[in-house]
């Protein structure tokens, strides 16, 4: 940093070196996997586990939820499928799940995502409090 | 396209009238099968079947005062009767309304848009549990519509007293208790087993 | 559903009946002569078949004629039939989405059905429950079944059903259930499952 402007054949010179650098494919399993993890981590949905090919899968609080992603250059359109505790309200906590992967996902990629479709297809019975431990 | 396509639909509703519809259907449906196979075989064969011919010449001979005429207008009424008694007669419902829990206005539903039934199985099943807890009730079989239980008491007692009418008694107030509106007749007949 | 069925079986019983009715009548006040005195026809002696039966019968327009009754006759015998087949009553998936979500949000109702179903196994006195949710996400209708203990306190288990259960449906819909529809119905078994207690322990310090 010299504090002035590039000239055009410096301009010019900057390119082809960046051009011999390569080039970053971000795989679409990239944001999948990044989604899913912010779904699991950062909000109060969960995946489900076991199973044959869907069939007789169940709610794994553990398991991270299926995310699938359509990458059109640099702009995401992904799709989620969660489980979610019962009786928490399902539009609130939705709507809290989308914009975390939203911005999460576009800090950590730099991908645009235009819309998270989310389907719901699980609902799990939040459990009673643990009671407190009586000291002696 | 139901009319109640994607809504809820009344739990305490009228027989539907399934079995007389289904006789009818493939009596209809026989007949036509059966007009449509002759008029073909006519068709392809040029003549109508053999078998018909007895028929043919029993129409022929036949005059009105004919006993076979009275004895197919007689089936046609005898029918035709059976089949507007199954149109008319409403039927019981399939099911005993129950009241509401008290403070059940709490969901802040108006009483219009809240239906609670009790099968009339289910009914049937409470008074014969009731009946057994009694002293003195060997076995016990119960019928319920609508409006009437009926208490069937098989009991090795000699002496029977008024065991049923106390079963009655014990099978009246649980009915109440549950919430039952209204609450059915209920009557008991009782039986020595000795 | 059923209703629809009840209207059609009901008011095709009535208008065949009441023509088997009338026809059968006719033929019995004509083989009694009684109808000749009124409308002229033939005397009660004379033949039913005036016209030669073979001639009549062997007529195109009257092959054509019978061909066509009997398939109109076997076509609606077979639709009422196929009326009686009981047809699940479809809901489509609640939707939880508007303009501004950035996306579709959606729970098929039978997913709220089962989490309603395990919160009503846990009433006691419950043995089993079904749930169905018809409506919309913003006007949800639910119908229930639920089977009880023969010991149970019913209305104990209708006060959970409507204080409890109907509201935590409707708090996480965000919208109160317009329509709900109860059925009990009563078994000898024992409700299942129990009761699972939080073991807390003492702590000694």
């Amino acid at each position: 940093m010299n504090g002035r402007a590039p000239t055009g054949s410096e301009a010019r010179a900057d390119a082809l070196e960046y051009g011999t650098r390569g080039k970053t494919v971000l795989a679409e399993k990239v944001i999948e996997k990044i989604a899913s993890q912010v779904a699991r981590d950062e909000s109060t949905s969960s995946g489900s586990a076991g199973g044959f090919m869907g069939i007789g899968s169940h709610a794994d609080s553990s398991a991270r939820p299926r995310t699938s992603v359509q990458l059109t250059g640099n702009i995401a359109a992904l799709s989620v499928e969660v489980g979610l505790p019962y009786p928490a309200p399902l539009r609130q906590g939705t709507q809290f799940l989308r914009e975390r992967i939203t911005s999460r996902v576009s800090e950590m990629t730099g991908v645009e995502v235009r819309q998270v479709d989310i389907r719901v297809s699980w609902l799990t019975m939040a459990k009673e409090p643990v009671g407190r431990r009586r000291l002696l | 396209m139901s009319l109640n396509e994607g809504h809820s639909t009344p739990l305490r509703h009228r027989p539907t009238r399934t079995i007389p519809a289904l006789v009818v259907g493939l009596l209809m449906l026989a007949s036509g099968v059966t007009l449509v196979w002759l008029t073909i075989w006519r068709l392809a064969n040029g003549h109508w079947p053999p078998g018909l011919r007895g028929m043919r010449n029993w129409l022929a001979a036949l005059d009105w005062a004919d006993p076979g005429i009275w004895m197919i207008g007689a089936g046609l009424v005898m029918a035709g009767v059976v089949l507007v008694l199954c149109a008319a007669i409403p039927g019981g419902f399939g099911a005993l309304r129950v009241a509401g829990a008290d403070g059940s206005g709490a969901d802040g539903m108006p009483d219009a848009a809240r239906e609670i039934v009790m099968t009339r199985r289910g009914v049937a099943h409470l008074a014969k549990a009731q009946c057994l807890d009694l002293d003195g009730v060997g076995s016990a079989s119960t019928t319920a519509t609508a409006k009437h239980v009926q208490l069937h008491i098989r009991t090795p007692l000699h002496d029977q007293g008024d065991l049923g009418a106390q079963a009655a008694q014990r099978v009246r107030s649980c009915l109440e208790s549950a919430g039952l509106q209204p609450v059915p007749r209920v009557s008991a007949t009782v039986t020595s087993t000795r | 559903m059923k209703r629809s069925v009840g209207t059609l079986n009901r008011t095709w019983l009535g208008i065949l009946g009441f023509l088997v009715l009338m026809t059968g009548s006719i033929v019995i006040l004509q083989a009694g002569g009684m109808l000749q005195g009124i409308m002229n026809t033939p005397p009660a002696g004379a033949r039913v078949a005036t016209a030669d039966l073979h001639a009549v019968f062997a007529q195109s327009w009257v092959q054509a004629a019978l061909l066509t009754i009997g398939v109109i006759v076997g076509v609606l015998g077979l639709l009422w039939m196929i009326a009686q087949i009981p047809r699940p009553n479809k809901v489509a998936a609640y939707r939880f989405h508007t303009e501004e979500s950035g996306g579709r949000t959606l729970c098929d109702p039978a997913v709220l059905a089962r989490a309603v179903e395990e919160h009503i196994n846990t009433i006691p006195g419950v043995v089993s429950s079904a749930a169905k949710l018809y409506g919309t996400a913003r006007s949800p209708e639910v119908s229930l079944k639920a089977t009880l203990n023969d010991r149970a306190d019913i209305q104990a288990v209708l006060l959970g059903i409507q204080s409890t259960v109907l509201p935590t449906l409707g708090a996480a819909l965000e919208a109160p259930v317009t329509s709900s529809r109860i059925q009990i119905d009563i078994s000898g078994k024992d409700q299942f499952g129990g009761t699972l207690h939080p073991s807390t322990g003492t702590v000694l310090q």
